[in-house]
């Protein structure tokens, strides 16, 4: 069996004093208790502590998503799917609507200042452009005042096959994030007590991404707003429908005591 | 490095039934730290780790009920952790190409690190991002996470010959570009 060489930062290494310097300066790279207790508020869901935890500020504030970023290692290959998709004859997806007022309230979740988007959507190459109507378009910059004109900068108008005339346009770079994002403030909501808002913004959610990637997150949070607001006979239909359909949903059993405890 | 002991092992009802399980809580609060330093270390710039992070945990939330135990936990955690880190990366790359430079000094104000250290953190950053995605994940689990080998070739997937090799040639790339930075360093 190979024996493992002596590591740099042992001082009976090779290395350079100034490398041994460097790597020892990656010792500083673990977390904070601060922001160990700021990643835990975030997961608070999944650790089973929004239930029973008071609707603090500083859950609200850090409780950002489950859907945040539960997609963001698959946003890539997600995308590309979702883009390929979108050169077909498939519908594109609507778009991510505008926040719900009550629930922005609460801050926007703090987006990695390095990845605002997925690669696709970016890439100006036309082997990326995807090909989309005029209503469309309008209805995606009318839904996105703030970000139309980026990707209004890329809207080229080209002769369509039949009477309409077609657009093709780069996909949004909102898209992934917009998903992420809504269900993230549904979240918020939903810890901070509002669930009137969670459920609007799942509602919202629904309608702007009925084929989104994100459902199980989704109904999660809806059957959850529902108990709360105690409307145990919406949740308990909604949460069989959701069993059926995400059988081995890591949130199934704490629906199920939530709906139990509704009864 | 959080090790999960045999005595933190708890049965789980309704998702594994019959088979014991870990559950998410406990491999969170034994990995937390460890996945967040990896995560650094594999190229998640300070700002960004959180972020990572929490997309990490949401995934080992979400596969739980799949994992089989035919691995280590931490074995698990780290194909996700890289897997996160190297999505983490290219996005970022593609948001240089499209945003510009991107601030990558941003360091949380809760850092009390000295101003030497950081300067050289962020030097050593720069050396690491300079290796490809391969040679920097055996790189980090060897020479900073101080893992074996063996278990580094188990997590990469890839023959332990192969791991070797690139630990050799990442070894050079950094002992060259570490030499290369702080004579420019000098000069300056």
């Amino acid at each position: 069996m190979t024996r493992d060489p002596i590591r740099l930062t042992d001082s009976a290494s090779t290395a350079s004093a100034s490398l041994r310097e460097l790597l020892r300066s990656s010792a500083s790279d673990g977390p904070t208790a601060d922001q160990l207790r700021s990643l835990a508020g975030r997961l608070g869901p999944q650790l089973g502590s929004v239930a029973a935890a008071p609707s603090t500020a500083r859950h609200a504030a850090g409780a950002v998503t489950v859907g945040k970023v539960v997609v963001l290692s698959a946003v890539i290959a997600a995308t590309t799917i979702y883009w390929a998709g979108r050169t077909t004859s498939r519908p594109p997806p609507p778009v991510a609507s505008t926040a719900i007022e009550s629930a922005s309230r609460a801050p926007t979740p703090r987006v990695p200042s390095a990845t605002p988007t997925p690669s696709s959507p970016i890439d100006p190459s036309p082997s990326t452009m995807a090909t989309v109507t005029t209503s469309q378009v309008v209805r995606r910059t009318g839904a996105h005042p703030a970000r139309a004109r980026p990707n209004a900068d890329r809207i080229k108008v080209t002769p369509g096959p039949d009477a309409s005339s077609s657009v093709t346009v780069a996909p949004p770079l909102q898209t992934p994030d917009d998903e992420v994002t809504i269900l993230g403030k549904a979240q918020r909501a939903l810890v901070a007590d509002d669930a009137n808002a969670a459920l609007a913004l799942t509602d919202r959610h629904n309608e702007t991404f009925p084929s989104g990637m994100m459902i199980e997150e989704r109904e999660a949070i809806a059957i959850e707003a529902l108990a709360r607001l105690g409307r145990a006979d919406e949740a308990r239909t909604r949460f069989d429908r959701y069993r059926v359909r995400f059988p081995r949903s890591s949130y199934r059993q704490r629906l199920e005591r939530l709906i139990a405890e509704n009864r | 490095m959080g090790v999960v002991a045999a005595t933190d092992m708890v049965a789980t009802t309704g998702i594994h039934a019959g088979t014991r399980a870990l559950s998410f809580r406990t491999i969170y609060e034994h990995n937390a730290a460890f996945v967040w330093r990896i995560l650094r270390r594999l190229g998640v710039k300070p700002a960004d780790v959180e972020d990572v992070c929490q997309e990490v945990f949401l995934i080992v939330h979400r596969k739980l009920p799949e994992f089989q135990h035919r691995s280590a936990v931490q074995t698990w955690l780290y194909g996700i952790a890289l897997r996160c880190a190297s999505g983490y990366r290219r996005r970022a790359a593609v948001a240089r190409e499209v945003l510009g430079h991107v601030d990558d000094s941003v360091v949380g104000a809760v850092q009390v690190d000295s101003i030497e250290n950081r300067q050289a953190r962020a030097l050593l950053d720069r050396i690491l991002d300079d290796l490809d995605e391969d040679k920097r994940a055996v790189f980090v689990l060897y020479e900073l996470e101080e893992i074996g080998m063996a278990e580094v070739a188990a997590i990469i997937g890839c023959p332990l010959q192969t791991a070797y090799s690139r630990l050799h040639a990442a070894r050079a790339a950094v002992e060259n570009a570490t030499a290369r930075l702080r004579a420019k360093e000098r000069r300056a």
